[in-house]
């Protein structure tokens, strides 16, 4: 190819060196600006693979426990504030809230009215009694059973509360009635939230804390809402007197303070980043050309970033965050570049020599994010997209565009030789060997992360609120698994969710099921259930049971009709079609039970997180259409199953690739294998420094491995080439700058506080040393051992 | 003829004289009350209870003891025919009773039926007149002794269970004497308080939801 078409085409750049600056300039300037335009998305969703089912489990989780609402918790820093005062200024939020971001604020509960609330579903037994149900009522229309009941009548009689229970006990002598508020108290309590009703308002266990919720139409992962919402509540706040400490929960400030994190981040390590590779060019280079291999990567990764955000349509910052590392791999091409032109006559003889490894270069860390982009996770997709252009961009600029201002010297490599004495090569490949399998010993302790909550770069201080607001009202069944069935059709759905519930009753019990079935069931349901109910009592159980009622109530001095009001509701059960819309506790107890999502009804049962009952629900997915299944403990595993497999598939795509062309490039095996050392030694290091500090691997760290091996395949056929070739073009020289400026894109990522970019740093600080290391020693010495130079 | 205009003329300045009381500003009656009750620290009484209700077939008498501190602390026991116990302490309700032997501890907050009906207890024994206003309307059926007739206000809760609330001060307006309930199946439960002690320290057995003797 350089023989072909390019010298002219080189030529002809040279003459216009003025227009190529232009055009750069231009690029830089539009890309720049571009920047303001792009849309990015932060959601931890983006390094889940997309489809699969761990990443609609994770996707419903967070739309859950996020939902699009936000917790206020009031609590007094002065305790003489009167008690009055305290509801009267939470009031006063509540009241003062008026933007269409907060269309609903829940700030106080009648509990005369939610007791009126659950009276509403009392005379609707019959339709909600399942079959079950009925059958044990049977079995309590016994002699033993009644005398039982009417000794537990005559004693709540007795108690203060009996004087205004007698017309009930009259209506409801079975407790059918009462088994309904049992029902409803058992699914409040289901909620896993420590609180009381004081004074109409939501009260913390303790007292101290008055609750407000406020429901707004801001999704939580849109970070110009979230921003605009959060503002709104601390200017609303703000009338508040500093006698009231308030505590705001919501995903909204994890959005917020994952982008502050990261553009803090990102704004640290491109100050780091810029002065080291000044001072690094400074008394490295000592020419001021040479920091136009500094400005190639910069102009190339912004030109990549906004071609990839119009190819993606959203950019992940999170994903944006690893672009001083890219910049760092693509920085070597200019390296390369700058010492060949030095060291040539020109500078097109300078591109002819170095044309191939740059090539190979290229293409190893092209097929890295070739590999990325065949990914199921759209943070990798981001990552290989941009990337890959990066990349693509920076090989075309170090070939046309940085040796058109270098100036050809002319000067000879002072470089060590290659060239390794036969014993210490021996010695060398020993201890490498050694070190190897030591590594590879030591990396069998590292244990796979799933959980990708850990890469959350929320600040501290949100962490340490939502913890104290955990501790203060409880966790809302953060151990709980759930049960999920999904229709468009509301009734289909509602008579789905009455198999699940009745599956997961017969297999686990029903103390441990909390569902919406058990006081609200599909129409069809419903129709069956009051069918039963009037056949039951048809059936000759009305008769029986008064006739007992007469024998035994007598001892406790029960009038013969006492139960009269009893019997004759029996006689009129229908059922209503109508749910009760209008009733409080049932619009609540529905919020949390059923929600709307992409034009679907999706109705959740709630039961605790156990691997025994995870197994005895796994075969649901078969019988029940639209079933899903959610556990927290069995997701970790199904997650860390799918990166595994994901990562074996990126992995195998790359190192395909690489070996395809090293083999096609080189058609030697010995040379490949020497090539793939500092890849070896690089991912080893990873597992051992992961090791030493006690991490466990994540996803981060699995990408970035992925990006050391494309890096040190680079070193090893850098050496390789020039050994091979007796090439004096300052290779040592260049690998070890080329190791350098990519620690320097690397290491900066130490300095950051988003844990996503922390791992990144760490593992590739310590496979790029390894590598470079490798690079060094180890492949002079297999190269002396195992190859005939050329010369 | 003399004798029937002297009865209606009786009977006329009789019911002025009635209607005079019932015009009586009802809240002047209520804040003395108040005031006087607020002075309360403990109480300690006696007291006969009187159900007369459809579901029996005669008179359920019942024989009992009440203790209360100021605030939220109430021991309500019951000596015949069985024994019974509710000690309320703050947010917690203890129960005992002598046929199960069981203690039952409840949290008052998870129960709202449990949780109103204590609460409406509380504000009868502990005078607390002006609060109920929110839920009932109130006649003063006379000033001296005070006798105060609560009607659940028309579309509440507490008007689908209670048609009225009766409660007798004492003549020397101290405490409550007697306080009658009817509910709307036509039932009334009479409570009739002797024996009162105020402001006498209660012993710490009286908390104890078992007793002692």
């Amino acid at each position: 190819m350089t023989d072909g078409w390019f010298p002219a085409f080189f030529n002809f750049l040279h003459l216009r060196r003025r227009y190529v600056a232009v055009a750069v300039c231009v690029l830089l300037l539009f890309s720049t600006v571009g920047l303001f335009f792009i849309h990015f998305r932060h959601s931890m969703e983006v390094m889940l693979p997309s489809g699969s089912d761990t990443q609609k489990a994770i996707s419903f989780l967070q739309n859950l426990n996020f939902s699009a609402k936000v917790a206020l918790s009031f609590s007094k820093t002065d305790e003489t504030l009167d008690r009055t005062e305290f509801f009267a200024a939470v009031d006063g939020v509540a009241q003062s809230i008026n933007s269409p971001l907060i269309p609903k604020v829940l700030s106080t509960f009648d509990t005369k009215q939610m007791v009126s609330d659950i009276g509403a579903f009392l005379d609707r037994a019959p339709e909600l009694l399942d079959e079950a149900e009925l059958k044990h009522l049977g079995l309590q229309i016994t002699r033993e059973g009644v005398e039982q009941s009417l000794r537990k009548n005559y004693l709540r009689l007795l108690k203060p509360e009996g004087a205004f229970m007698g017309t009930m006990i009259r209506r409801d002598p079975l407790d059918i009635q009462m088994a309904m508020i049992e029902k409803i108290r058992g699914l409040s309590t289901s909620f896993g939230y420590a609180m009381r009703i004081e004074n109409n308002h939501i009260v913390s266990a303790d007292g101290k804390q008055v609750l407000l919720i406020l429901e707004t139409t801001v999704p939580f992962t849109d970070a110009k809402g979230s921003k605009e919402l959060i503002e709104y509540i601390n200017h609303t706040l703000e009338t508040l007197p500093p006698s009231i400490n308030v505590d705001v929960i919501c995903g909204h400030l994890h959005t917020i303070s994952n982008e502050k994190v990261i553009k803090r981040d990102i704004g640290l390590t491109g100050t780091i980043t810029s002065i080291i590779f000044f001072l690094v060019f400074v008394f490295v280079f000592k020419d001021l050309r040479a920091y136009l291999i500094v400005l190639l990567p910069i102009v190339a990764l912004l030109a990549a970033v906004n071609i990839s955000a119009i190819l993606l349509g959203t950019l992940s910052p999170m994903v944006l965050g690893l672009g001083s590392v890219v910049a760092g791999i693509t920085v070597d091409y200019g390296v390369y570049i700058y010492f060949a032109v030095q060291r040539s006559n020109s500078a097109l003889d300078a591109v002819r020599a170095i044309f191939r490894p740059i090539m190979f270069g290229t293409w190893t860390s092209a097929a890295v994010f070739v590999a990325f982009l065949c990914s199921s996770i759209p943070g990798c997709r981001q990552l290989g997209c941009f990337a890959l252009l990066s990349v693509v961009f920076t090989m075309a600029g170090t070939l046309l565009v940085l040796p058109l201002y270098f100036i050809p010297k002319g000067q000879r490599d002072t470089s060590p030789m290659l060239k390794m004495q036969p014993k210490r090569a021996g010695l060398t490949v020993a201890v490498f060997a050694a070190l190897l399998i030591v590594a590879v010993l030591v990396a069998r302790q590292v244990r796979f992360n799933s959980d990708v909550m850990q890469l959350d770069g929320t600040e501290k201080a949100v962490l340490k609120t939502e913890e104290k607001f955990q501790k203060i009202w409880g966790s809302g069944g953060a151990g709980q698994a759930i049960a999920v069935v999904a229709h468009p059709d509301y009734e289909t759905a509602l008579r789905l969710n009455d198999r699940v519930y009745d599956t997961l009753v017969e297999r686990l019990g029903r103390a441990d099921v909390a569902s919406l079935s058990p006081i609200w069931k599909s129409y069809s349901q419903r129709t069956a259930n009051v069918a039963r109910w009037n056949e039951f009592w048809e059936s000759g159980h009305a008769t029986e049971l008064k006739n007992l009622f007469q024998q035994k109530g007598a001892q406790f001095g029960f009038a013969p009709d006492a139960f009269d009001p009893f019997f004759q509701t029996l006689e009129m059960s229908v059922v209503q079609k109508n749910e009760p819309s209008k009733n409080v506790v049932f619009s609540q107890i529905k919020d949390r039970f059923i929600q709307h999502r992409d034009g679907e009804t999706q109705l959740l049962t709630f039961f605790p997180d156990r691997p025994e009952y995870i197994k005895a629900m796994a075969s649901v997915k078969d019988e029940i259409p639209g079933f899903m299944l959610i556990s927290r403990s069995a997701l970790s595993i199904a997650l860390a199953h799918d990166y595994t497999k994901e990562f074996i598939r990126i992995s195998i795509i790359s190192l395909g690739l690489i070996s395809i062309m090293t083999v096609f490039l080189m058609k030697n095996l010995r040379m490949i294998l020497i090539v793939f050392a500092p890849a070896c030694a690089g991912v080893a290091s990873i597992a051992v420094l992961l090791a030493l500090t006690g991490s466990s691997l994540n996803v981060m760290h699995l990408i970035s491995g992925i990006i050391v091996i494309g890096l040190a395949v680079d070193y090893g056929h850098f050496y390789v080439h020039a050994y091979m070739h007796s090439l004096s073009l300052g290779t040592r020289t260049s690998i070890t700058l080329n190791a350098g400026t990519a620690l320097i894109g690397a290491g900066v990522l130490l300095f950051t506080h988003h844990p996503a970019l922390f791992s990144v740093g760490l593992t590739l600080v310590g496979g790029i040393s390894a590598g470079y290391a490798t690079a060094m020693l180890v492949v002079p010495a297999l190269c002396s051992l195992f190859l005939k130079d050329r010369r | 003829m003399s004798r029937r205009v002297l009865l209606i003329c009786c009977s006329l300045i009789l019911f002025s004289a009635v209607r005079i009381y019932a015009a009586e500003d009802p809240s002047a009656l209520l804040q003395e009350l108040e005031k006087t009750f607020s002075s309360i620290r403990t109480v300690q009484t006696r007291f006969r209870q009187e159900k007369n209700l459809r579901i029996f077939s005669r008179t359920l008498i019942m024989e009992g003891r009440l203790a209360l501190e100021n605030p939220r602390r109430l021991a309500w026991r019951i000596d015949s025919p069985i024994r019974y116990a509710l000690v309320l302490n703050g947010d917690y309700a203890q129960q005992w009773d002598e046929d199960s032997n069981k203690i039952q501890k409840t949290k008052t907050a998870n129960d709202p039926v449990f949780k109103e009906v204590l609460g409406q207890i509380e504000k009868w024994f502990s005078g607390e007149f002006a609060s109920l206003l929110n839920d009932y309307d109130l006649v003063v059926k006379n000033s001296q002794p005070p006798e105060l007739e609560f009607t659940p206000k028309t579309g509440g809760l507490i008007g689908k269970v209670i048609q009225h609330v009766t409660i007798s001060v004492r003549s020397d307006r101290a405490y409550v004497e007697q306080i009658l309930i009817e509910d709307t199946g036509g039932d009334t439960t009479r409570i009739v308080f002797y024996d009162t002690v105020l402001n006498a320290p209660v012993s710490a057995e009286k908390w104890e939801v078992v007793p002692n003797d």
